[in-house]
């Protein structure tokens, strides 16, 4: 059985509800994973709000396992918009890198205070249970979940979720160009390969699905160096040496209506294309649903 | 806001107030317009909120193909617009490009299923 993957929020920084970007979609930060009954959400962005919508209307009680690649607002923010917390048959299991996301529930529940928010953490009907991942890989209803620390500000995570072969790679909010020995060497030739490290090549190597945050094009990326986000053509190297079957590019940026992520992707499939390979690549789109496996 | 239409009966206007079922009908209706395959050109107007695509007669959108399964997919209209799904065809539902398992669609987009292509257009 391979995976059920739904995307609900795919808009990086901040919400973007318009016309200009209702293709690919508004909403921030949420990916869903199903195996079977299994429910693995992917960050808490605004988009978790619609998925709270539907799993309530799918089944109670409900048992799910969020895993938050780090807690900026884009991926926080749809949290306390999230219904099945509000109801006490609701069990859910945030897991936290033991070494970097210790104060990851806090961080959580610190945006539902007063001053933020009408509704107390501490009010919440569901069980909230926080679960460590170690080092290497971890069970989780069957699924093999790993994670890698990635490039961005702050601390931020990657897991690939793998399930009787089917692997998918959820790696968002990581400014790959900045692990590179000379990063400024990109600009000069945006032709040449890009040094991708072996270890983030290991990390999505053989993934049917990798998720990656490509909020920026080539254009755009030299006036944010070190904002923490990858520059969209560099996934693509990163996917054909990894042997990725197919690209999510995610996380877009706000400023970028929906022509101009369909431009973004035309120019990483015009790269992908000369690098070789086959690999297929998307723009990552609200209410896409994906089989995988 | 309530919609309303404006009526004239000899000199005098009147204001009538539509249900949300009146205001559908007097919208056209977002359609499906086949571009290839057996068949086209033609378009399918989308005027119910369910319509299966398939190669069946009994299909609401049935198109000869070898290459669709009887029931290969359906359209449901969803707060969030119209949802393609599909019903484990043998050939996968694919729009813009993408194998999906289900996918809201928006204005433009092409469905392929088998041979048969679709561009979605709202009205």
């Amino acid at each position: 059985m391979g995976f059920s993957v739904t995307f609900w929020g795919t808009r990086g920084s901040i919400p973007t509800p318009g016309a200009s970007t209702q293709k690919f979609g508004g909403d921030t930060s949420c990916v869903e994973l199903r195996v079977g009954d299994t429910v693995l959400i992917c960050d808490a962005g605004t988009g978790l709000r619609k998925l709270g919508v539907e799993l309530m209307r799918r089944s109670s009680p409900l048992v799910a396992h969020l895993f938050l690649s780090h807690p900026h607002w884009d991926h926080i923010q749809g949290f306390p918009f999230f219904a099945p917390v509000y109801a006490p048959t609701t069990l859910l299991h945030v897991h936290c890198v033991a070494e970097g996301q210790e104060r990851l529930r806090d961080l959580l529940s610190g945006q539902m205070e007063g001053d933020y928010f009408p509704v107390q953490f501490s009010d919440l009907g569901a069980r909230i249970e926080q679960q460590d991942l170690v080092p290497g890989p971890n069970q989780v209803e069957g699924v093999t979940v790993r994670a890698m620390r990635l490039e961005h500000p702050g601390t931020c995570f990657g897991f690939a979720f793998e399930h009787e072969g089917a692997k998918v790679v959820y790696a968002t909010d990581n400014e790959i160009d900045l692990t590179f020995p000379d990063p400024d060497q990109v600009q000069k030739d945006l032709e040449a390969p890009r040094p991708v490290s072996e270890a983030l090549v290991d990390f999505v190597r053989g993934a049917d699905l990798l998720i990656a945050d490509g909020q920026y094009t080539d254009e755009e990326y030299p006036q944010k160096i070190g904002w923490g986000h990858a520059r969209a053509t560099t996934l693509v190297d990163l996917a054909v040496r990894a042997d990725v079957k197919q690209l999510a590019v995610y996380h877009h940026d706000p400023m970028q209506t929906d022509e101009l992520v369909e431009a973004k992707l035309e120019t990483c499939r015009r790269r992908a294309e000369r690098l070789g390979g086959k690999l297929q690549i998307f723009g990552a789109r609200e209410g896409f649903e994906l089989r995988i496996g | 806001m309530t919609a309303r239409k404006s009526q004239s009966i000899g000199d005098t206007t009147q204001v009538v107030q539509l249900t949300p079922e009146q205001r559908r009908a007097l919208r056209e209706p977002h359609l499906l317009r086949q571009v290839s395959g057996p068949g086209s050109p033609r378009s399918f107007p989308l005027t119910r909120d369910r319509m299966t695509i398939g190669r069946s007669e009994s299909a609401e959108i049935s198109i000869a193909s070898q290459q669709l399964s009887r029931t290969h997919a359906v359209l449901e209209k969803t707060p969030e617009g119209y949802t393609c799904r599909d019903l484990g065809s043998a050939n996968g539902t694919w729009v813009q490009g993408v194998k999906v398992a289900s996918a809201v669609l928006r204005d433009d987009d092409t469905v392929q299923l088998g041979d048969v292509v679709f561009e979605y257009h709202e009205t």
